[in-house]
């Protein structure tokens, strides 16, 4: 064995990583170089340098305390939806609610509409910051493989170039302190961009249209994911998409 | 949807890696307000995809979340001009002239150390933080980086180098 080769398989070596075989062959190498010897013994040092208890971070208990609170909330949060199985009256009751929440025209925010502020937010920011993508890629599976590791999910990224939509790239974003994908596509003059959020309460529900600031927006949650897809084309136009998208994604 | 028992079986599982998953955020964001505000949004995200936990080892499964929700969290800054050390260039760390050994037994060498792990370009420091703190195997740290074990190793190999160039304990590097 050569030194060199040696000195790359010291850190399997150090980590316990090898099989028997290897390690001998290493053992025999060791036995005869002391330049390994002494390459070995400065990893064992730093590796003891690293177990200094002043090296760790535990968490603080306020944090602890703060963290116990959320869950707590978000908790409740999340049992809230099941609550109308108790009894159709109560069932009846939500579809009430629902209904006059529907037919308000400017009333309380809901969260749909929030969601919706938010995306075009994010869009306006990128457009304002000229950063509408982080990658620039029209190859969907590039992109689904860039957004792997960043974010819980896997994106559908969908080729809309037969409708006239070329795909341009993606980027990050933070939808109400959420991690989604941002998917870019340009239509002419215009960008439609598509924001993959996982879904606030998951489910399928069917596509729903708003319009914020001069863009359009439509919208349906499919399973875990909701969508957002925002753009200053014509109404017509993005509800037209959307539904085509709705069917493939 | 919420199950009876989400929260406690949550609180028994995943929680007690908390302060793992704290110093992982801590080293990677570099500030305790920041981390905490990793930490904070991982929880709450492992939460939500605690249905999704299919048993096994939760603390790889949550700082696997931990190292997300950071890097979601460090392009959303990055785009507003926030600077890191990509580079692999060594910043000046004080101990410099002190080989590993020497600085374990200097009075403030858990502040030079940690100043060599913190400018560590980041894709370096989170192998070695996954290794040396978290005592992960090559294995659990490709699935977290999602790297190939090749990546990981060879990270690995580099960040000692560079972690060792900056503590002094060059002997073992004079000839590479």
């Amino acid at each position: 064995m050569k030194c060199q080769e040696c000195e790359e398989l010291l850190h399997p070596y150090l980590d316990g990583e090898m099989d028997p075989t290897q390690r001998a062959a290493v053992d025999a190498h060791l036995k005869d170089c002391k330049d390994c010897r002494q390459a070995l013994e400065h990893l064992q040092m730093l590796r003891r340098a690293l177990q200094m208890p002043e090296l760790r971070y535990p968490a603080s208990e306020t944090l602890r305390h703060r963290l116990q609170k959320q869950l707590r909330e978000a908790d409740a949060k999340e049992r809230r939806p099941q609550w109308p199985r108790w009894s159709a009256a109560a069932a009846a009751a939500v579809v009430a609610v629902a209904l006059v929440w529907n037919f308000m025209p400017h009333g309380v925010p809901s969260e749909d509409d929030a969601m919706a502020d938010a995306v075009v937010d994010q869009q306006q920011d990128a457009v304002k910051d000229g950063h509408l993508t982080d990658l620039t890629s029209s190859d969907p599976k590039a992109i689904q493989n860039w957004f792997s590791g960043k974010l819980a999910y896997t994106p559908p990224v969908p080729d809309l170039s037969a409708q006239g939509y070329t795909l341009k790239g993606a980027r990050m974003e933070q939808v109400k302190g959420h991690p989604a994908a941002a998917l870019v596509y340009q239509h002419g003059t215009d960008t439609v961009t598509v924001f993959v959020c996982s879904a606030l309460q998951p489910g399928d529900k069917d596509l729903d249209t708003d319009s914020d600031d001069g863009y359009q927006i439509a919208y349906w949650t499919k399973g875990s994911l909701s969508f957002w897809v925002v753009s200053r084309i014509d109404a017509a136009s993005l509800k037209q998409l959307s539904q085509g998208l709705r069917q493939t994604v | 949807m919420g199950t009876p028992g989400k929260l406690g079986r949550f609180e028994q599982t995943v929680l007690p890696h908390l302060d793992a998953a704290h110093s992982l955020a801590r080293w990677l964001t570099r500030n305790e307000h920041d981390a905490e505000d990793v930490v904070q949004e991982a929880v709450l995200r492992a939460f939500r995809f605690f249905d999704t936990f299919q048993g096994g080892e939760a603390r790889h499964w949550f700082l696997k979340i931990v190292r997300n929700t950071f890097y979601s969290w460090y392009d959303k800054n990055k785009r507003h001009a926030r600077t890191e050390t990509l580079g692999d260039e060594a910043m000046d760390v004080p101990g410099n002239e002190l080989t590993p050994d020497e600085v374990l037994v200097k009075e403030h060498s858990a502040r030079v150390v940690r100043a060599a792990i913190e400018t560590l370009p980041l894709e370096f420091r989170e192998v070695i933080l996954l290794r040396e703190f978290e005592g992960c195997s090559y294995k659990e740290i490709a699935d977290i980086v999602d790297v190939p074990i090749g990546t990981v190793m060879s990270r690995l190999s580099r960040a000692r180098q560079q972690l060792k160039n900056r503590l002094g304990g060059d002997a073992a590097g004079a000839e590479a």
